[in-house]
């Protein structure tokens, strides 16, 4: 509904004024908290912003399933997580493939949003290994 | 309700349990960690009877909110009781209540240990160890100790089990297929679908290796439930999810990318090397981990962490407990997912030599 400011001005401005201005003078178990609220405000940032991103998994599941795009996500997730429950996916099949390679796309979609460094690391692991 | 308020009825209590006379306790406040149970720091004097003289103990009772996984303070004193009686280094477990009477819910009084749980101050007294020089590679060392302590549990088995232990759910040939069972169920429990596990789940049903040993296992036995001082072991924390299960859970359990706190390369528990815990556990038990076996379990330990991660966040929207803390926890189960997707993978890819061993073997070739 508001235009400006928006949502994603204000939880911006929020994470901006929480860093530069609270953080500095918290110490201890209270430093910790202000830590935490900051990583959920980024979080929440992140996703907002990501409406492709939803739009695209569920668009990605109902090629998978074959069916019409669920109404929203976790309508769409629900479907899935049946389908992979009852064995649609017989291993070693193209289907099969297509759904790990949904699954590890939409995992590492997920992940960059709550934590990069976390998958920066596997990666620079992966690499090293070769 | 506070234990505070209910400091003339637990005198009492230790008074009877004790058969001493308590000259003073000394309530000194709530410990940190302990996500699911309360641990309060006690400071007992009794006078006479075999415990005389001054106790530095620790108070366990329930938090507001519990897991659909964890047992209750009087089984867990059970399990205590046995991994003590089988020579595990734990608090030694004293006394319980179990009628909810004295402090208004069921508790039970260990020795509390000194040191510390915490994983980074663990880390980091293991790395001031090493720079110090004092001890050569002190994370080896310590692995290799967590080796023989959980191989010292694993010496609990059913037809020897002590008759306190008859609570536990027995577990057979079939263990891995009721764990699916009992993780679908736990999926069902929870608000929003979750696709991954569901496809994990059904990886570990067509992988299961047969189960060639039933043991009392922890089930928790990482950093955080290890208490450490001056890069020693102190004592092993905990064990409110133990239970009869495959030792190798509890090996793949500390093994697991999830409980290495960033220390990745230390695959044994973020501290040392797997051939330091192995061997550890082979001194005590006779029995070498079939690495394969444990890389296994590892993969249950990131599919079981995921699930217990979303259960955190449902304690704080469902649960009524408002955790900023549960909240953030419950994203880890998305660490656990990606981890599940390229593990499993790693699972299934016979190794390869590497790029670098190869061109060592054609050059060798080569010059043949």
């Amino acid at each position: 509904m508001l235009d400006r400011p928006g949502a994603t001005d204000l939880l911006a401005l929020a994470i901006e004024t929480l860093q530069e201005r609270l953080l500095p003078h918290l110490k201890g178990e209270d430093k910790l908290t202000g830590l935490l609220i900051a990583r959920a405000l980024t979080v929440a940032q992140a996703d907002g912003s990501d409406d492709h991103a939803r739009q695209h998994s569920i668009a990605d599941i109902a090629r998978l399933l074959g069916t019409p795009p669920a109404a929203d996500l976790p309508a769409a997730k629900k479907q899935l997580a049946a389908a992979i429950r009852a064995h649609r996916f017989v291993p070693g099949t193209p289907e099969a493939v297509r759904l790990r390679d949904h699954l590890l796309s939409d995992t590492a979609a997920r992940l960059r949003l709550v934590n990069l460094k976390y998958m920066a690391a596997r990666q620079r692991r992966a690499e090293s290994s070769v | 309700m506070s234990i505070l308020q209910h400091r003339t009825a637990l005198i009492d209590f230790i008074a009877r349990q004790s058969g001493a006379k308590v000259i003073s306790l000394e309530i000194e406040g709530k410990l940190g960690g302990g996500a699911i149970q309360e641990n309060w720091a006690l400071t007992l004097e009794l006078g006479g009877g075999a415990l005389d003289g001054e106790h530095r103990l620790v108070l366990r009772t329930d938090a507001a909110t519990g897991i659909a996984e964890s047992r209750s303070r009087t089984q867990e004193f059970a399990l205590i009781k046995a991994a003590h009686d089988a020579g595990m280094t734990v608090p030694e477990p004293l006394w319980m209540d179990d009628s909810g009477t004295v402090v208004g819910k069921p508790f039970t009084i260990l020795r509390r240990l000194s040191g510390v749980a915490e994983p980074r101050l663990v880390l980091g007294q293991i790395g001031a160890l090493a720079d110090s020089g004092e001890v050569e590679e002190p994370g080896e060392v310590l692995v290799r100790h967590l080796g023989q302590e959980i191989a010292r549990l694993h010496r609990v088995v059913p037809e020897r089990a002590p008759a306190s232990l008859g609570f536990l759910t027995p577990a057979g040939d079939d263990l891995i297929r009721q764990r699916v069972a009992e993780y679908r169920h736990w999926l069902d429990r929870l608000p929003e679908a979750q696709p991954v596990l569901e496809w994990a789940l059904n990886w570990i049903e067509e992988r299961a290796p047969s189960v060639e040993r039933i043991t009392l296992c922890h089930r928790d036995f990482r950093l955080g439930n290890i208490m450490i001082e001056d890069g020693a072991l102190s004592g092993i924390l905990d064990f409110e999810f133990a239970g009869w299960s495959d030792p190798d859970e509890d090996l793949g359990w500390f093994c697991a990318r999830c409980w290495r706190f960033g220390a990745y390369d230390k695959e044994a528990g973020g501290l040392g090397s797997k051939e330091a815990f192995f061997a550890g556990y082979a001194e005590v038990s006779g029995r070498r981990p079939d690495p394969q076996r444990v890389r296994f379990w590892e993969i249950v330990a990131a599919l079981r962490w995921a699930l217990i991660a979303l259960d955190q966040g449902e304690r704080c929207f469902a649960g009524g407990e408002r955790k900023i803390e549960l909240a953030l926890t419950s994203l880890r189960a998305i660490e656990c997912e990606y981890d599940l997707l390229l593990e499993t993978e790693a699972y299934d890819t016979p190794p390869q030599p590497s790029r670098h061993k190869m061109q060592k073997e054609n050059a060798a070739e080569g010059e043949g």
